[in-house]
């Protein structure tokens, strides 16, 4: 019971803490408001407007395929980066011999712009949704082994050592132990790496022609329409931040919650 | 003597090519508290890691006669993640308790040591290095080991909490019936914990001797806990290099 209570308690400090955010959100949508006024509604649409062309296309159908069709692909991207990622960078934090042959390894394919990829991934697999989740794949697979690898590497081995003279196998220091000291490291690269996701898959849609919102983007840019681009922007910002918050960010707040209580403001039981 | 709750035979050890101790030889007796000093650097926690299975040691033996073994360790080493009680009863659920007896097993060990109860909730971020030190305790008592390992536990508190946790853990063993290896380098320390104070060489070369401390610990009064120190630093030569100093040699 008092757990729930907890729990109801974080949830409405968290949305308490959304007035900071709605109120940087006006702040910003002043500025555009300004610039707005300055350079007329050719280059810069008023943002009410933008906000209204976005809500316009969001009421047909097919737009939300749409939309949805780009969310899909990041989405498995994302996925598969962060399951194949996630598990290469345990093998190596654990194995300093396999992270020295994998550093150089991540110096490259990190070196490498999205965007060759995508034209290699084009030739490849020509213009389908694998090519796409596989060039989001390339870009976002060293992000999280990386945010995994040094996790574990950097772990207390102090607590290893404690856990271990307790009594606990190999399993079950890693999950008590290791996991929980990489999660740390995981989460700003997971959310990194699910920004990535979405961008990387934007792109490769306005430079391909598979449909989804970049297709849009492109189509927007043919007819000079800033308006539509700009709401088409907004839509898969918003997405962005929809999955952020409805997945990344619940997950890292029970996760974390030491760290809360370790801040100087805020409530203290 | 029974048979040893700990014996060392002839143990070695090396860090990369370098040994660090060699051939120690040490037991100790059921339910006996022995305190293990020497200069900073000369391998006593790392025989007391060796003793409870942290690292192997390169050559003898160790041969564990006790059922269940813990430790306290110079940091409180605590997850920072977990509450103070999940703290503790994360080792409780180690031994094999269920989730529920293990919590009420840890909420018990905290007590004993005298743990505020409306603290337990608290990470320890939020809670002094004393606080987090009776954690620290509090988890090597939890699972009612027959044997524990004091590495250094309280180098890094004050005076006035030293005697304090000294006091808890003098009270514990007298409760608990453990026995225990105390690695420290405090002699005044040693002689009002242990009942028997073993000296080891400032390089390691094996234990130089060992000295037995009339009466009971805790009922060691001040005057003869000074009295004994002084004499053991002054008069007896086992006792000479005791606070040798070669920082350069502190691993």
């Amino acid at each position: 019971m008092t757990g729930l209570l907890d729990r109801l308690g974080r949830s409405a400090r968290f949305l308490w803490g959304g007035w900071s955010g709605l109120a940087a959100l006006a702040l910003f949508a002043a500025l555009w408001q300004a610039g707005h006024e300055a350079y007329g509604d050719f280059i810069l649409p008023a943002p009410l407007a933008t906000l209204r062309t976005a809500l316009n296309i969001l009421g047909s159908p097919e737009n939300w395929a749409i939309f949805i069709a780009t969310m899909r692909r990041a989405l498995i991207g994302f996925a598969l980066s962060a399951l194949i990622g996630g598990f290469a960078g345990l093998i190596a934090g654990y194995s300093p011999a396999t992270m020295r042959l994998a550093r150089p390894l991540l110096t490259v394919i990190l070196g490498v712009p999205p965007i060759a990829w995508l034209v290699l991934a084009l030739i490849w697999f020509g213009a389908t949704d694998g090519m796409v989740i596989v060039t989001i794949f390339v870009g976002v697979v060293p992000l999280v082994f990386a945010g995994t690898a040094e996790g574990i590497a950097t772990r207390d081995r102090g607590l290893d050592a404690m856990a271990e003279v307790f009594g606990a196998t190999r399993l079950r220091r890693f999950w008590s132990v290791g996991f929980r000291q990489m999660l740390a490291h995981l989460f700003p690269a997971l959310l990194l790496g699910l920004a990535s996701s979405i961008k990387v898959a934007v792109m490769i849609e306005v430079l391909s022609s598979v449909g989804g919102i970049g297709n849009e983007l492109a189509k927007a840019r043919q007819y000079m329409d800033v308006t539509q681009a700009l709401a088409w922007i907004g839509i898969a910002v918003a997405g962005l931040i929809a999955v952020e918050y409805a997945l990344v960010h619940p997950v890292r707040a029970e996760v974390e919650r030491w760290r809360e209580a370790a801040r100087p403001w805020g409530i203290k039981r | 003597m029974s048979s040893p709750s700990l014996a060392l035979r002839r143990v070695s050890h090396a860090f990369l090519g370098r040994e660090v101790i060699s051939k120690i030889n040490l037991e100790i007796a059921d339910h006996e508290v022995v305190a293990l000093v020497g200069p900073s650097g000369c391998g006593k926690s790392t025989l007391a890691h060796i003793a409870a299975g942290l690292s192997e040691p390169k050559e003898g033996r160790v041969i564990r006669g006790y059922a269940r073994h813990s430790m306290v360790f110079q940091e409180p080493r605590l997850m920072p993640w977990a509450t103070a009680l999940e703290n503790v009863a994360y080792v409780a659920r180690l031994s094999g308790l269920s989730r529920r007896r293990a919590r009420a097993a840890a909420a018990q060990s905290t007590e004993r040591v005298g743990f505020l109860p409306e603290d337990l909730d608290k990470f320890p971020v939020e809670l002094s290095g004393g606080m987090r030190q009776r954690i620290a305790i509090a988890r090597a008592l939890v699972a009612n080991p027959d044997f524990i390992y004091f590495d250094e536990p309280f180098t890094a508190l004050d005076a006035a909490l030293k005697h304090r946790m000294q006091d808890i853990v003098i009270e514990a063993s007298q409760s608990g019936r453990f026995g225990a290896l105390f690695v420290t380098h405090d002699l005044t320390e040693a002689a009002r914990i242990a009942s028997r104070i073993a000296v080891m060489h400032p390089t390691g070369q094996g234990i130089m001797g060992l000295r037995d401390i009339s009466g009971r610990p805790g009922m060691r009064s001040e005057r003869e806990l000074f009295d004994l120190t002084q004499h053991w630093q002054h008069d007896d030569p086992l006792f000479r290099h005791v606070h040798d100093v070669d920082e350069r040699r502190i691993a």
